[in-house]
């Protein structure tokens, strides 16, 4: 079975490049949409046919083998590094229709949503080179502070007040508005005490020396494809911020120590268990277990035996967020079912009935 | 693991400190008794009567018959337990043959202890220091050799159980706190305030130590007072006291 073996889930770390190579391919064949019907069609229907994750972590990888794994995120970088000023060559080159735009706008915004989950490992590597590399992507799609605002974010794990947790009930849209502006109240905060402390001036802050990557790409931006090329990337930038939110809302949606304290043990986060999306993704949907252990690399992560595990893999889930009631039913009633249910966990961690749209329309009907 | 010697069991002792969850902590430490040649164990910890109830602060790790453990909980024999009793008034680990039994219940819980697996068993109690939050450990293991053959081979391990044992306490301490502090949404910075705040510390004191503004200290003290739900900051001092936050 594909999805038990760990060196085809290893050797499956390389998708992680596939957004983006499907969004140089597309383009140049002028199929702007590929990357959007990749994620939001072809990943939920493939989930159906390859399954879930059920291979074992690498929990002592030879050095060869952490040497290979480790070179994954870093070629994702220097893919990136390419696939950045082609965009803006071929923005400043082409004359594009208004569909057209659209279509490789939400393309690149699968991308640089993609593009914070890489760096959200990098910046947990214990290599500084690493780090500043997930930085530096970070800060190539607007999201220059991500660095002091993810301490704040695990610090407040599992917290009812001030913590990333949604209250339920919450859409999407406010959370997202609101955690947006409270990691940068966190951040700079962070870093206007590190200053203090260390007694250093202003200028020396990290993230204002970060956000000079976003202004000068947005700059290189307008200066080769003019307005809407500078609008093309504030788009982005407010894409990646979006993706950000909705990503950590998906994660740690109405967990904390005072609703679940059931949930202490997972992390207070929910889990996927979608193959392909964890190669993608670097199995960034094991979330509980990443809270748990801070610096295990993303190879050593695998989904935990009883987990909360989401009714649907990420992009579906995202989509239902997009309407706030029926995603707040769904997940309620989800919740519920594993709350009082110690004995069904299992079995719902182990769920893989595809999209997950039997289940998400039976906890609409339930809930 | 059974052929392990000294210096490694120590190793896997100190090792607790890195498990995350229970399950974690719960399988790490059958491999630690076992390596010490018991059999079974089973770990309490909780805070004595007069702090709290008793189930309320009462958690564990099982590492014997579950049928046992039914037993005992069915029969509430946690009540009566004469290993509590000892604990309660001792440090030193001691055999289980050598805990007096004074009710007809303790003779029948130590009996149905032997019938699944205890009939040699080591009793060791642990402490909180009295300035702290009092909680209690007890680690009780045990083996289905007879006593007079188990009990010291048990005991002449009793170094060893009882680092295990105050690991255990260790453990179930920070992880008690950590629990505490997300059920309230604390901050590392809130406790350093409360703290101040249990020392007497008042704003413009707390906001000097700190250099910062005296409103900036109100501020986060009205959020601590939120996050408490209550209307002095005395009170949260009390209550995180009371949930071991601060010392």
């Amino acid at each position: 079975m594909v999805t038990s073996n760990t060196t085809i889930k290893n050797a499956g770390y390389l998708l992680v490049l596939l957004p983006q190579i499907l969004y140089v391919v597309g383009t140049f064949k002028g199929v702007h949409w590929l990357p959007v019907a990749f994620f939001f069609l072809l990943l939920p229907v493939l989930r159906y046919l390859v399954g879930n994750d059920v291979s074992a972590p690498n929990v002592t990888p030879s050095p060869a083998l952490v040497g290979y794994l480790r070179f994954i995120p870093r070629a994702y970088v220097a893919v990136w590094a390419f696939v950045l000023p082609w965009t803006i060559s071929y923005l400043g080159f082409h004359h594009l229709s208004g569909w057209e735009y659209v279509g490789l706008g939400l393309s690149l915004w699968i991308v640089t949503s993609l593009n914070t989950a890489v760096a959200h490992e990098m910046v947990h590597s214990g290599g500084r080179f690493d780090r500043t590399l997930g930085m530096l992507l970070d800060a190539s799609v607007g999201y220059f502070h991500f660095a002091e605002e993810h301490l704040s974010h695990h610090a407040r794990t599992g917290h009812h007040h001030g913590g990333d947790s949604a209250r339920q009930g919450l859409s999407l849209y406010a959370y997202a508005l609101e955690r947006y502006l409270r990691s940068h109240a966190w951040a700079w905060e962070f870093e206007a005490t590190r200053l203090k402390r260390k007694n250093l001036p202003f200028w020396s802050s990290r993230p204002l020396k970060r956000a000079l990557v976003p202004l000068s790409i947005a700059t290189a931006f307008f200066v080769f494809a003019g307005w809407q090329g500078l609008l093309f990337y504030g788009a982005q930038v407010v894409g990646a911020a979006f993706s950000v939110q909705a990503i950590t809302y998906l994660q740690h949606w109405g967990l904390s120590q005072k609703e679940t304290p059931d949930l202490a043990d997972f992390g207070f986060a929910w889990e996927d268990g979608c193959w392909m999306q964890a190669c993608v993704t670097l199995n960034h949907a094991y979330h509980g277990q990443h809270h748990l252990s801070l610096r295990m690399p993303y190879y050593k992560l695998s989904m935990p035996p009883g987990a909360l595990t989401l009714p649907a893999s990420y992009p579906v889930m995202f989509l239902l967020a997009l309407v706030p009631p029926l995603f707040t039913k769904v997940m309620k009633e989800r919740l519920r079912l594993w709350l009082d249910d110690v004995d069904e966990r299992e079995a719902m961690a182990g769920q893989m009935s595809c999209i997950g749209a039997a289940r998400v329309a039976r906890m609409i009907r339930v809930g | 693991m059974g052929s392990m010697n000294g210096p490694d069991v120590m190793d896997l002792i100190g090792d607790l400190a890195y498990c995350a969850t229970e399950s974690e902590a719960s399988v790490l430490v059958k491999d630690i008794v076992e390596a010490l040649g018991a059999q079974w164990f089973v770990y309490t910890t909780l805070l004595p009567p007069e702090f709290s109830k008793i189930d309320e602060s009462f958690r564990f790790f099982i590492g014997c018959s579950p049928e046992l453990c039914k037993i005992y909980n069915k029969r509430m024999w946690m009540m009566n337990d004469p290993f509590f009793e000892y604990a309660r008034m001792n440090t030193a680990p001691i055999v289980g043959s050598k805990i007096r039994v004074q009710s007809a219940g303790q003779v029948e819980l130590m009996k149905v202890g032997a019938e699944h697996g205890f009939r040699s068993g080591l009793v060791v109690p642990t402490h909180t220091s009295m300035d702290a939050n009092k909680r209690m450990g007890l680690l009780y293991v045990g083996c289905d050799l007879p006593e007079e053959i188990g009990e010291p081979l048990l005991l002449r391990k009793r170094v060893q159980f009882g680092a295990l044992g105050t690991e255990l306490l260790h453990w179930w301490n920070e992880r008690l706190r950590v629990e505490a502090m997300r059920k309230f949404s604390l901050l590392d910075g809130d406790v350093e305030l409360l703290q101040l705040a249990k020392k007497g510390k008042v704003a413009v004191e707390i906001a000097a130590l700190h250099d910062i503004k005296v409103a900036a200290v109100y501020k986060k003290l009205n959020s601590i007072k939120e996050k408490f739900d209550v209307e002095k900051i005395e009170h949260a001092v009390r209550q995180a006291e009371a949930q071991g936050i601060i010392t």
